[in-house]
């Protein structure tokens, strides 16, 4: 079944008794991803660029998976696995960088994903899921009790979970930087491991300042600059901001198809009518 | 750049706008021009060529120009074509007649056409005083010929009459000097030197007789005292002055016949006088005795016998020749030094004839010079006269309207199509180069390289390339179709302003 066949389907949110697979986890519901609708809100690929989108994709996780790799083979624990997706101003792509990038890690055999929305205030994927009355981070966060896998979302796709945002919250900053996000984030690490990635969508940078305060929690950062917008002078701030010991990578989105033809020729044209 | 499409667009609009608007609220300035031919080759330039006052034509043109434009001319043009009425103050209309001078145009152009133009709001007006302005600049320029030619002639008839005056003096000059130097004129250099040959022939020969005389003279001084002591002894005789008496006679004449022909320096004449004078002397030795025996025996003797002397017929002969002598001498005398004179002073002024040779040909040279110009004056005078005449008689004008002023019916200013064009030009380069600024300002990342090159030590991890197809995108965020209808809109409107202008 491909995926493409399941985004014809329609959202379900079911309580079926959770489906044990081998370093599966166990979550107590799952949705089904639309992928249609998805596509409208801008947060995948439409389907005529999936598999142009789908290539670069796989150029841009690499890089990012080396570490946590390396880190796998020697049995070291660190947050390697603990990426963070940000931007200097809204409307860069962030969201649709982290959905699709969490699409595209579920898709590796050795890796599952567990997308985090970090954007507390809108919310966007968990909008889009429509699960905007569970319970999630901000939850997680408050309250002690509560488990991870309790409160992840399962989805079609066997190596995705989904973390909504919850509730939202006055003290945002406040909770992202208590003990009880390290708490939280050093449990991430324990999953490194089974290779579990943890990929945070969060707020801009210069927006608020919960990107400044995650960058804290993470190992890896994937700053998302939209090409021919952004003033650079605020793509440098919102660099500086996040300070030294950020290890930041720079995802270049919406890059004019006229500039990609001149790196790599006709045979993106081609693929593309071949599909 | 084209993130700020919607920037240089806007900016774009409002100046073409802007500019539009400008321009259609320029008012419109009609101009009216005439064109005139003017001889320029006019009664003038014949008349004083040479002299010192020469006119060239396009000094003339610029000068009746100026006279055209002279205030008193300008404030009636104003008055008469109603201009004035558009001042309400006296200010106003002061500074509406100053400016005219710049506004009315005369110009040059090929074979001595002039063209004179005027641009107004009002086409009627233009027409009006350019109109005006031909009449007046026509009769000016004809009643200036007329005065010229009157000019000239005052000019020449001065100039005529100080000549005459200096003919006058110069021939004064001429007349005085010939007659100071008369005798030392060139021509006259002859009778000169005969005059003089002659005065120094008249003076040797005066001077011969002068000696004679004094020759005579003193001869008959001696003989006289030789009488003298003759007195006393033969009272009774008289004549029994000595025994030499006659004999000495005698000699004297002979003398006299000597002195005649030679001086005294001849050996026979220096012979004969000291036979003479020895004579004489025996004569005078004898009287000298005799007169001293008398004396022994009469001692009483009174100075009565001198005027027993004064009896003596042969004395009183004497001194009636020696007065007679005497007084040859002295106008003898007289006439010597005055022709003395003469030669001295003739003498003297033989030095001064090359001299008065160059002072007369300079004063011939500045008589002749004078008559001259005089004559040349005289001839150009009769010539000024006669072309007045003609120029009365036949009256031939020598300005000539070619295209007379008419009503304009189109603006010739402003040229609106080319300034909509302009604005327009204007615009979008403006917008254009606004773009371009602000991309400049505010740089983005364009490809991996900017990223690389802006955020070193960060690394790239890919680029992801733009979506096509339906995104939820507002249709205002789309690139190129709404910037490009805008930017067609404002080519629209520019053809419009065109079409329109």
């Amino acid at each position: 079944m491909s995926i493409v066949e399941k985004a014809l389907e329609r959202v379900q949110v079911t309580t079926s008794p959770p489906e044990v697979r081998r370093s599966e986890r166990t979550v107590t519901s799952r949705i089904t991803l639309d992928r249609r609708m998805l596509a409208d809100q801008g947060l995948v690929p439409p389907l005529a660029d999936q598999t142009r989108v789908a290539d670069e994709f796989r150029r841009l996780k690499w890089p990012l998976l080396e570490p946590v790799m390396s880190a796998r083979e020697t049995r070291r624990t660190n947050r390697s696995n603990v990426w963070l997706v940000t931007s200097a101003i809204p409307a860069e792509g962030k969201t649709f960088v982290s959905t699709t990038l969490a699409l595209s890690l579920a898709q590796e055999a050795d890796w599952e994903v567990v997308l985090i929305d970090g954007d507390i205030a809108r919310a966007k994927i968990t909008r889009a899921l429509g699960l905007e009355s569970r319970a999630g981070l901000v939850d997680l966060l408050t309250q002690p009790a509560l488990r991870l896998d309790d409160m992840l979302v399962g989805t079609d796709i066997p190596n995705l979970y989904f973390l909504p945002a919850g509730q939202a919250s006055d003290n945002l900053p406040e909770l992202l930087a208590s003990s009880r996000m390290s708490e939280v984030t050093r449990a991430f690490e324990a999953d490194l491991g089974r290779g579990t990635i943890f990929l945070f969508d969060s707020a801009p940078a210069l927006a608020t300042n919960e990107a400044q305060v995650l960058v804290r929690h993470v190992g890896q950062v994937i700053f998302v600059i939209r090409a021919d917008h952004t003033p650079q002078s605020l793509v440098k701030e919102a660099v500086a901001l996040l300070g030294e010991k950020a290890r930041i990578c720079v995802a270049l989105n919406q890059v004019s198809r006229s500039a990609l033809a001149g790196y790599y020729g006709t045979y993106y044209g081609y693929a593309e009518r071949k599909d | 750049m084209l993130r700020f499409r919607w920037q240089a667009i806007g900016l774009a609009w409002l100046l073409a706008l802007a500019g539009w608007v400008v321009v259609w609220m320029m008012p419109n300035r009609y101009e009216s021009s005439a064109k005139v031919y003017i001889d320029t080759d006019s009664v003038l330039k014949p008349l004083l060529d040479g002299l010192a006052v020469g006119t060239d034509p396009m000094s003339e043109v610029s000068m009746m120009a100026t006279v055209l434009m002279s205030r008193p001319n300008l404030e009636r043009i104003a008055r008469e074509t109603d201009l004035n009425l558009r001042a309400k103050t006296p200010l106003e209309f002061e500074g509406l007649v100053a400016g005219l001078p710049k506004r009315i145009r005369v110009i040059a152009g090929r074979d001595k056409t002039y063209a004179i133009s005027y641009a107004d709001q009002d086409p009627k007006v233009a027409q009006r005083v350019v109109q005006k302005l031909l009449t007046t600049f026509v009769e000016d320029a004809r009643g200036d010929k007329v005065a010229d030619n009157s000019r000239a002639q005052e000019f020449l008839t001065e100039q005529l009459r100080a000549y005459e005056r200096r003919l006058q003096q110069a021939e004064e000059r001429l007349a005085e000097f010939k007659k100071k130097n008369v005798g030392l004129m060139p021509g006259e250099e002859g009778d000169y030197y005969t005059r003089l040959q002659a005065d120094l022939t008249n003076l040797e020969s005066l001077r011969g007789r002068q000696r004679q005389l004094l020759e005579r003279r003193n001869e008959l001084a001696r003989q006289l005292e030789g009488e003298e002591p003759g007195f006393g002894l033969g009272s009774a005789g008289g004549g029994a002055a000595g025994p030499n008496d006659a004999k000495i006679a005698r000699l004297r004449t002979e003398l006299d016949g000597l002195l005649g022909k030679y001086t005294e320096k001849h050996p026979e004449v220096v012979s004969l006088r000291e036979t003479i004078a020895r004579l004489e002397q025996e004569n005078r030795d004898s009287s000298a005795r005799a007169l001293a025996r008398t004396m022994e025996e009469e001692p009483g003797l009174t100075p009565a016998p001198m005027q027993r002397l004064a009896v003596n017929p042969v004395y009183q002969t004497m001194r009636i020749a020696l007065s007679q002598t005497e007084a040859e001498l002295a106008e003898l005398r007289g006439q010597i030094s005055t022709i003395a004179v003469r030669v001295g002073s003739l003498r003297g002024r033989v030095d001064l004839i090359p001299e008065v040779e160059a002072e007369l040909s300079r004063l011939n040279r500045d008589y002749e010079v004078n008559r001259a110009q005089y004559s040349a004056l005289l001839q150009r005078l009769e010539s000024a006269r006669i072309t007045e005449q003609a120029a009365e008689s036949t009256d031939k004008v020598k300005i000539r309207v070619i295209e007379p002023p008419v009503v304009p019916s189109d603006p010739s200013y402003p040229p609106r199509r080319l300034l909509m064009l302009a604005v327009f030009i204007i615009s979008a380069g403006a917008a254009l180069a606004l773009a371009f600024g602000m991309h400049i300002v505010r740089p983005v990342f364009g490809s991996k390289r900017s990223v690389a090159t802006e955020l070193p030590g960060i690394r790239v991890l890919g680029t992801i390339g733009k979506l096509s197809g339906t995104t939820k995108a507002a249709w205002y965020a789309r690139p190129v179709l709404p910037v490009a209808l805008a930017a067609m809109l404002l080519i629209a409107a520019l053809g419009g302003n065109i079409v329109f202008a």
